[in-house]
């Protein structure tokens, strides 16, 4: 293990800015080696396969950390085929890593010509080029996006092609209407870089794409148009993959909501027991804010969706506490 | 974008290569345990005040290193606090401290915030206890029977889940198998999965223990005090446990779109688990089915070894021998 648990962990940074893991930049550099070896390959292939030595030679050349170490005297003495034999190991372990998170694959090995050695091939799986094109957005400036916002909604595309669950179909109708309106920057690949720079816990590339929350916006009409596709998509959406995705949303928020009651603990349950067959409404403890008393209420997932990703932005009108009867009852963001 | 450090249960236990704490985790630990040693010195005083504020625990837990490094008191506190408020906040954001009030500032007119350890505080603290050399495993006992019977007290509102919890704990410490709780305790603080406090909980329902006999037997006990509670209970407690292993079994699949499809078909099932196997024989694809909740804990229960990750059955399809379903 090198220390590289969950795709966060290639990104997350403490209070100082600094990286919380010693090997987070190393992982992006490899990362964005693929991008390299994908470029020299002649069929331009994402999944072109790589072999350690090369991306060792590579790092030496392009990490920071190596460079400095081999710029001066006595370690600029080393010969390159030693040097590559010291930081072998670490980046091996690192590669290790990422095939645990599936950024990675290991191919089959292959004999060194002329030796008995075996020799491990890798290339990045869909996942891997995805969070390398996405470091290279993060690293590049403005005007060369244009190309990569391509490269990475063509590369959706043909994930989508192959993978149908409801989440699937629903996020390729996303990208699809972001694409069609000229917002797939804005709203696609700048929500994705925000989530890796966030503090949410990303263990898996699913914990990236598949999420409906609304990050921060800089103004309330950018929310405010955010909230309107993610309502016209989900309306369009077929009756069948609505439903599953609706329920499997139902399911997410019910779970958090579980770890969130206060008081309601056993409404809550029964609430949701009797519910748990309507895949379209969710179960919640509501707070009035006015007499401040808890309470179970049930919500039309749209509804939810809508009102719990806006809250911030626009003020909207609250419901009615059944025990004050104020309109003062706040919905959990979950 | 600055972040901030990311927290879990596993983060008050955390080790370097070396094998030793992190200072973080000793950090964490040093807290709880110092929160430990307020409720027992103020319940010698007969009080029951057990909060404190930022600047008394940053004196308490940096006193011991005063000798070493004399400073005066105040430079002392100040060094530290700042260090010592992010994990207290982090330990809130877990549910082992809260914050239980407000004091006035010995100095000035304002307000300074009070902590308080939670029963789940407590309960950590008493497990990073039972990890010392010199612990006295049968006062350890005791205190962590007290706090779980305390978090389990039966009210009103409590859960289905938390009503078997409780039955389950008191009939386990009636046959003195309490000790077989706290060892899964144990093993669950270094479990990936547990984040927070309530997935330490659900770890313990899985009886993961390596002995057979043992997870046999508790799973026995388990299921005599579920028929011993009333018919609704019962059916909310299995409806839990099917979203706990479907969730699970979410996290495996191979196919992801025919699971959920399976899944949404017997939503309303409550007492059935939708599951994905395998058929090796005639069909080779795989294949979902919804088994009886009580059935499947059972068997997972008597076959489930480090070497025997799978369930073996009759394919639902082919009705061959062939079927395997995936452990978890």
């Amino acid at each position: 293990m090198a220390g590289i648990s969950s795709i966060s962990d290639i990104f997350r940074k403490d209070e100082d800015g600094e990286y919380i893991r010693s090997n987070a930049r190393l992982a992006q550099k490899i990362l964005s080696y693929t991008l390299v070896a994908q470029k020299e390959s002649p069929a331009h292939k994402y999944d072109e396969i790589f072999y350690d030595r090369d991306l060792a030679r590579w790092l030496l050349d392009n990490y920071i950390e190596y460079v400095e170490r081999y710029q001066y005297r006595p370690d600029n003495r080393t010969s390159e085929p030693n040097r590559i034999e010291y930081v072998l190991r670490r980046i091996k372990d690192l590669l290790n890593d990422l095939h645990n998170l599936e950024l990675i694959e290991f191919e089959m090995a292959e004999q060194r010509r002329g030796t008995s050695d075996i020799i491990t091939v890798y290339r990045p799986t869909f996942a891997g080029h995805l969070i390398a094109l996405l470091i290279e957005i993060m690293e590049s400036e403005k005007p060369q996006r244009p190309d990569i916002s391509t490269e990475i909604y063509n590369l959706f595309d043909t994930y989508f092609k192959e993978h149908h669950s409801s989440y699937d179909k629903f996020y390729a109708a996303l990208f699809k209407k972001y694409k069609d309106k000229g917002l797939f920057d804005e709203f696609g690949i700048d929500i994705l870089i925000s989530r890796l720079n966030s503090s949410i816990e990303i263990r898996a590339i699913n914990h990236l794409v598949h999420r409906l929350d609304l990050l921060a916006f800089d103004s309330a009409e950018k929310a405010l148009q955010y909230a309107d596709i993610l309502d016209e998509v989900l309306k369009e959406l077929d009756p069948n993959t609505k439903a599953l995705l609706f329920y499997e949303i139902k399911l997410l928020l019910e779970q958090e909501m579980t770890t969130r009651v206060q008081v309601m603990h056993k409404d809550f349950e029964q609430r949701r027991f009797k519910l748990r067959g309507w895949s379209d409404r969710v179960v919640l403890e509501v707070r009035c804010k006015n007499c401040g008393s808890f309470d179970v209420a049930d919500s039309d997932i749209l509804y939810y969706l809508r009102k719990s990703n806006l809250a911030s932005y626009n003020p909207v009108r609250e419901s009615e506490c059944s025990k004050c009867h104020t309109k003062s009852i706040i919905l959990p963001r979950l | 974008m600055r972040i901030a450090e990311l927290v879990s249960i596993r983060s008050v236990f955390s080790r370097r290569e070396d094998g030793q704490y992190t200072d973080s985790a000793r950090t964490y630990q040093l807290i709880l345990k110092y929160c430990l040693n307020l409720k027992r010195n103020r319940q010698f005083e007969n009080g029951v005040d057990q909060s404190f504020t930022l600047w008394e625990i940053t004196d308490g837990l940096t006193k011991d290193n005063h000798n070493l490094s004399p400073k005066p008191t105040k430079n002392r506190i100040e060094n530290r606090q700042s260090t010592i408020k992010k994990k207290l906040h982090n330990l809130v954001d877990l549910k082992l401290i809260r914050i239980s009030g407000s004091r006035p500032a010995k100095k000035g007119s304002g307000t300074t915030l009070t902590y308080q350890c939670t029963n789940f505080g407590y309960l950590l603290a008493w497990l990073i206890k039972s990890f010392d050399e010199s612990n006295d495993e049968e006062l350890i006992q005791n205190e962590i029977h007290a706090i779980v019977r305390e978090i389990f007290t039966i009210r009103e509102q409590t859960s289905a889940s938390n009503i078997l919890f409780s039955k389950f704990v008191k009939k386990c410490n009636e046959i003195k198998e309490f000790r077989n709780i706290i060892l899964l305790f144990r093993q669950g603080i270094f479990d990936d999965n547990v984040i927070k406090i309530s997935d330490l909980f659900s770890y313990v329902w899985r009886f993961d223990f390596e002995d057979l006999q043992t997870r046999i037997r508790f799973n026995t006990l388990f299921f005599e005090t579920l028929s011993e509670l009333d018919s609704e209970t019962q059916e909310l407690i299995l409806y839990a446990l099917k979203l706990d292993i479907e969730r699970r079994m979410k996290a495996v699949v191979d196919n992801f779109e025919n699971y959920e499809q399976a899944r949404f078909m017997l939503r309303a099932e409550y007492n059935k688990v939708v599951l994905e196997g395998v058929c090796w024989g005639d069909c080779d694809r795989p294949i979902y089915v919804g088994i009886d909740l009580r059935d499947y804990r059972k068997s997972v229960v008597d076959s489930y070894s480090e070497q025997t990750r799978f369930l073996s059955r009759n394919c639902p399809e082919c009705n061959k021998d062939s079927f395997s379903i995936r452990i978890i």
